[in-house]
């Protein structure tokens, strides 16, 4: 409304900014346009001032407050400037941004504008973090009289930015690790004593377990994953109604998923060859739970019990699957696992401290 | 038929460690280990013989110094294996030693292995 006002007055030019770039005197048009332009003008620049959410201020060459725009008391939390006037503006920073403000005043009382990013506290405490421009205010003389100095809050830019930083961080993270196993599954499966055909379909099985794992990561960053819905696609793909599982609900950690996964692919895709999947009646209970063990804190307890397949032979060779599970796996969960070809069933169980499941990776 | 080398292998990844364990053996040598802590390869180390030794330097946030020391006051060639190898201020505590960048290449151990242990 007022800008309309303005405009419609004003056949005068606009006066030079205070700090105009040619450095020419800042009110010089004053005298030459009439009280009520200067009444509308200054109307003009309050408002102006009013609405921005910057806050912009007017130090002395000393580097003390002198102005605060009613905007930057707004988003600087002060409530009354009059108790602040007059302090050293450098000493609201801490830190690199001190340095950075003190050296900007040193610009501005030798002509020149400068820019930094820095934190500082509100007079209320907030921290937050600002976008600052400091430059000098020309007298007509010609030599800087005063400084302006205009800080833009941009606390959740720097934010998002900082959040962005760290998921592309994690996201190589897991990349890396994924690749890592991709590889170490390549050395395991391709061996010079497998049929390439067979060492074919077995990669192919387990790259497949492995991308299956990374569907069921759920959580903001994607890097976790419930251990239900690990059980639930085990039992999708190879359970056929007879794999049951319960236990309480469990978030682990981006390793601990890839170590579960492709364990329990393992131990799936033998139940299927060899165990209580192989035949019409076998089936598979999985149980969990977290138990207090005294001196250990708690404790994940992870079972995976067959019954009622063939007869089961204690194998001649360990293979990939048992090693994984039995070093691997334990490893991974900082814990200890143990496969137990028991004649009724193969019994499995996996003990580790809850905190190694849930910890992220350094 | 030469004596079969025997090379520690400390590395706390149990997939990582698997892998380095059949590299290993299939090059010919044996393996004491995979060890996963400081403290099971230092006790290794106290009642077996070994060669040479293959150890990684960040063990779960732990550095492995201790066992590193300990191999050098036993004479034990050893290589460090590694993804924090870049920083300088690790890099000064490892004075010389050979380091091998994490993830490892089969290549790069084992002309590594070639130069440090034969």
């Amino acid at each position: 409304m007022r800008l309309g006002e303005f405009s419609k007055d004003a056949d005068t030019p606009v006066p030079p900014l205070p700090d105009s770039p040619n450095g020419s005197p800042a009110y010089s048009g004053e005298t030459r346009i009439g009280n009520r332009e200067v009444m509308a003008n200054s109307r003009f620049m309050q408002s102006v001032l009013a609405a921005s959410d910057d806050c912009i201020k007017i130090l002395s060459l000393e580097g003390k407050l002198l102005f605060m725009s009613e905007g930057g008391q707004r988003v600087m939390e002060v409530e009354d400037f009059d108790a602040l006037r007059g302090c050293p503006w450098p000493d609201f920073w801490a830190g690199a941004g001190l340095a950075e403000a003190q050296a900007s005043i040193a610009a501005a009382v030798a002509g020149r504008s400068s820019r930094f990013l820095a934190a500082a506290n509100t007079a209320k405490g907030t921290p937050k973090f600002w976008d600052v421009k400091v430059s000098p205010i020309f007298g007509a003389d010609g030599q800087p009289e005063t400084i302006l100095s205009v800080s833009r809050d941009i606390t959740e830019l720097k934010r998002s930015e900082d959040e962005q930083r760290l998921l592309a961080q994690e996201l190589r993270h897991r990349v890396k690790n994924i690749l890592m196993l991709v590889r170490v599954i390549a050395n395991q499966t391709i061996r010079t004593d497998v049929p390439a055909e067979t060492a074919r379909e077995k990669f192919s099985a387990r790259l497949m377990a492995l991308a299956e794992s990374q569907d069921r990561l759920t959580s903001t960053n994607g890097a976790r994953a419930e251990l239900h819905a690990l059980l639930d696609a085990v039992s999708t793909t190879h359970g056929g109604g007879r794999l049951h599982f319960s236990g309480p609900k469990l978030e682990l950690n981006s390793r601990c998923t890839l170590a579960m996964a492709m364990a329990l692919h393992e131990l799936a895709t033998n139940a299927m060859k060899y165990g209580a999947l192989s035949n019409e009646n076998g089936h598979v209970e999985v149980t969990w739970r977290v138990v207090e063990v005294a001196e250990k804190g708690s404790q994940f307890h992870f079972t995976w019990t067959e019954d009622g397949g063939p007869p089961v032979q204690q194998p001649s060779s360990t293979g990939f699957g048992s090693r994984l599970i039995e070093k691997a796996l334990a490893g991974y969960f900082l814990g200890a696992a143990r496969i137990d070809y028991r004649p009724g069933g193969l019994f499995f169980e996996l003990e580790a401290p809850m905190d190694a499941l849930t910890r992220e990776d350094t | 038929m030469p004596e079969t080398k025997k090379i520690l292998v400390l590395e706390d990844d149990g997939l990582l460690a698997m892998d380095m364990e059949d590299f290993l053996i299939d090059e010919g040598y044996a393996v004491l280990g995979p060890f996963s802590t400081i403290t099971r390869a230092l006790e290794a180390l106290d009642k077996s013989e070994v060669d040479f030794a293959i150890v990684d330097l960040n063990l779960n946030g732990m550095f492995s110094f201790p066992v590193i020391d300990a191999l050098q006051a036993r004479g034990i060639p050893l290589i460090v294996c590694s993804g924090y190898a870049e920083l300088p201020e690790i890099k000064a505590r490892l004075s010389g030693l050979p380091l091998l960048p994490k993830p490892w290449n089969a290549a790069r151990l084992s002309s590594l292995i070639e130069s440090v242990f034969v």
